[in-house]
């Protein structure tokens, strides 16, 4: 399952918001942080367009039945 | 009984009544319990019916009523005729019960007094459901702790249920909705109750090795009632319990619940929310992204504008500071200017002493010589005086 992945990832870019929020980083260090929360944001969009969309059927009826 | 205690010829008139005549409450009541205690009919007769309103007081007696499609007979099973297998007595159960009817003459009740009772037909199996969830529910079968938790991601659903019902269309419409492209493993079963439970289990056992199926999902619609004694099994049950992979009921509708429901890690009240529980909603969670990158970017926007601003607050204070400096220079020359101004007038004031000094000096050396010249002269004169004379 995609969970933990996910929605790790939208804690981390809700801890990044925070961070800028709070103003006291360095200019790059604000730089590679929103780096990595877009790079994150990324990664949740490609997770949600994942799905192949695949339908496999197997029977499990009894013969006769 | 009185032979004409009571009894009224036709028309009599109510005012000339001899009171001796009529009844009191209790001779009435007593009567009545005489009458039902001397009845064969009212007595250890066969009575059937579904328990309701069941109640087993402090006291130990059981109460319950007895009804059917029209009317309900208020029993009481005293404790000191109760055998084992009493405890079993539900509510909703059939029963045979051997007893007599009775009057409660305080309250003008007649009752059933129960000697023997016995469950049957649905009775019996439900009795049966009865002893068995009980079993699983002291096994902790149906324990909260033990649930998995849905994945609210899953990267591939299995779907148990039956080939071309309504079930299947209710799931497809709302992986339709909510997500298109989700991967489904639908395996086919049969609920018709000759291999049922066999069908059901094997398609899970199926499903849980197929790896990437993240969560199951049991579905049936709604349907004759011997069509979920599958969802009863025992087998299942515990074929359910042992499932690595977390599993949701949606068996029938929302009046129907069955073992199946109670032991799964999510119970659906139909095959919809079965489906709604288990599948994402790709849009909702999409949507859900969008106020996290505009929230992103506003919060790095203003970040560097803050950053901007505290530059442009620096950059005036360094022009600020350099003022400082530039009059603080020129203070300092100023300073050295008259400081150096001042030695120099100190010097020539020194100077103008030492000249002051060495003019006395010289004036000095001057007079002595002025007097010394004079005493020279004054001998000379003394001396030319003395060689004249």
């Amino acid at each position: 399952m995609n969970d933990n992945k996910y929605f790790g990832n939208i804690h981390r870019i809700e801890e990044i918001i925070s961070q800028l929020d709070e103003g006291e980083l360095t200019l790059e260090e604000a730089k590679k942080l929103f780096e990595t929360a877009k790079r994150l944001i990324d990664e949740c969009e490609a997770i949600l367009n994942s799905y192949p969309g695949t339908v496999e059927e197997i029977s499990f009826v009894p013969t006769g039945t | 009984m009185s032979s004409c205690l009571g009894i009224t010829p036709i028309g009599q008139d109510l005012v000339n009544i001899d009171l001796n005549d009529v009844y009191s409450v209790t001779e009435l009541s007593q009567d009545i319990k005489q009458l039902f205690s001397s009845t064969p009919h009212f007595n250890d007769i066969l009575l059937k019916g579904e328990i309701s309103n069941f109640i087993k007081a402090a006291s130990g007696h059981i109460y319950f009523s007895l009804k059917d499609k029209n009317c309900v007979i208020a029993c009481a099973f005293f404790r000191h005729l109760q055998t084992e297998g009493c405890g079993d007595l539900i509510n909703g159960i059939q029963v045979v019960a051997m007893g007599s009817v009775v009057v409660y003459e305080p309250r003008g009740q007649y009752q059933f007094s129960i000697k023997k009772v016995t469950p049957i037909g649905d009775g019996i199996s439900s009795l049966k459901l009865k002893r068995l969830r009980d079993n699983l529910e002291a096994e902790g079968l149906f324990s909260l702790e033990i649930k998995k938790p849905i994945p609210i991601l899953p990267r591939k659903i299995g779907i148990i249920t039956s080939k071309d019902s309504a079930a299947i269309k209710d799931i497809l419409t709302v992986v339709d909705a909510r997500c298109p492209k989700m991967d489904l493993v639908l395996a086919y079963v049969t609920f018709q109750e000759n291999g049922a439970t066999h069908s059901i289990i094997n398609a899970l056992s199926s499903l849980t090795k197929i790896k990437d199926i993240d969560t199951i999902i049991l579905v049936r619609g709604g349907g004759p009632s011997e069509d979920f004694m599958a969802f009863n099994d025992e087998e299942l049950v515990r074929a359910i319990a042992l499932s690595i992979k977390p599993l949701i009921t949606g068996i029938g509708h929302e009046k129907d619940t069955c073992l199946a429901d109670l032991v799964s890690d999510f119970r659906a009240s139909t095959p919809s929310t079965a489906a709604k529980a288990a599948i994402p909603d790709i849009h909702e969670l999409r949507n859900g992204l969008l106020p996290l990158k505009h929230g992103l970017d506003r919060s790095y926007k203003s970040y560097l504008l803050a950053v901007d601003a505290r530059e442009k607050e620096a950059q005036a204070k360094r022009v600020e500071l350099q003022k400082l400096r530039n009059n603080l220079n020129y203070l300092n020359t100023n300073l050295d200017r008259s400081y150096e101004a001042y030695h120099l007038r100190l010097k020539i004031r020194e100077k103008d002493e030492e000249i002051k000094q060495a003019e006395s000096k010289q004036d000095l050396i001057r007079h002595n010589a002025m007097i010394l010249a004079l005493i020279a002269l004054l001998v000379l004169i003394i001396i030319i005086l003395l060689f004249r004379g």
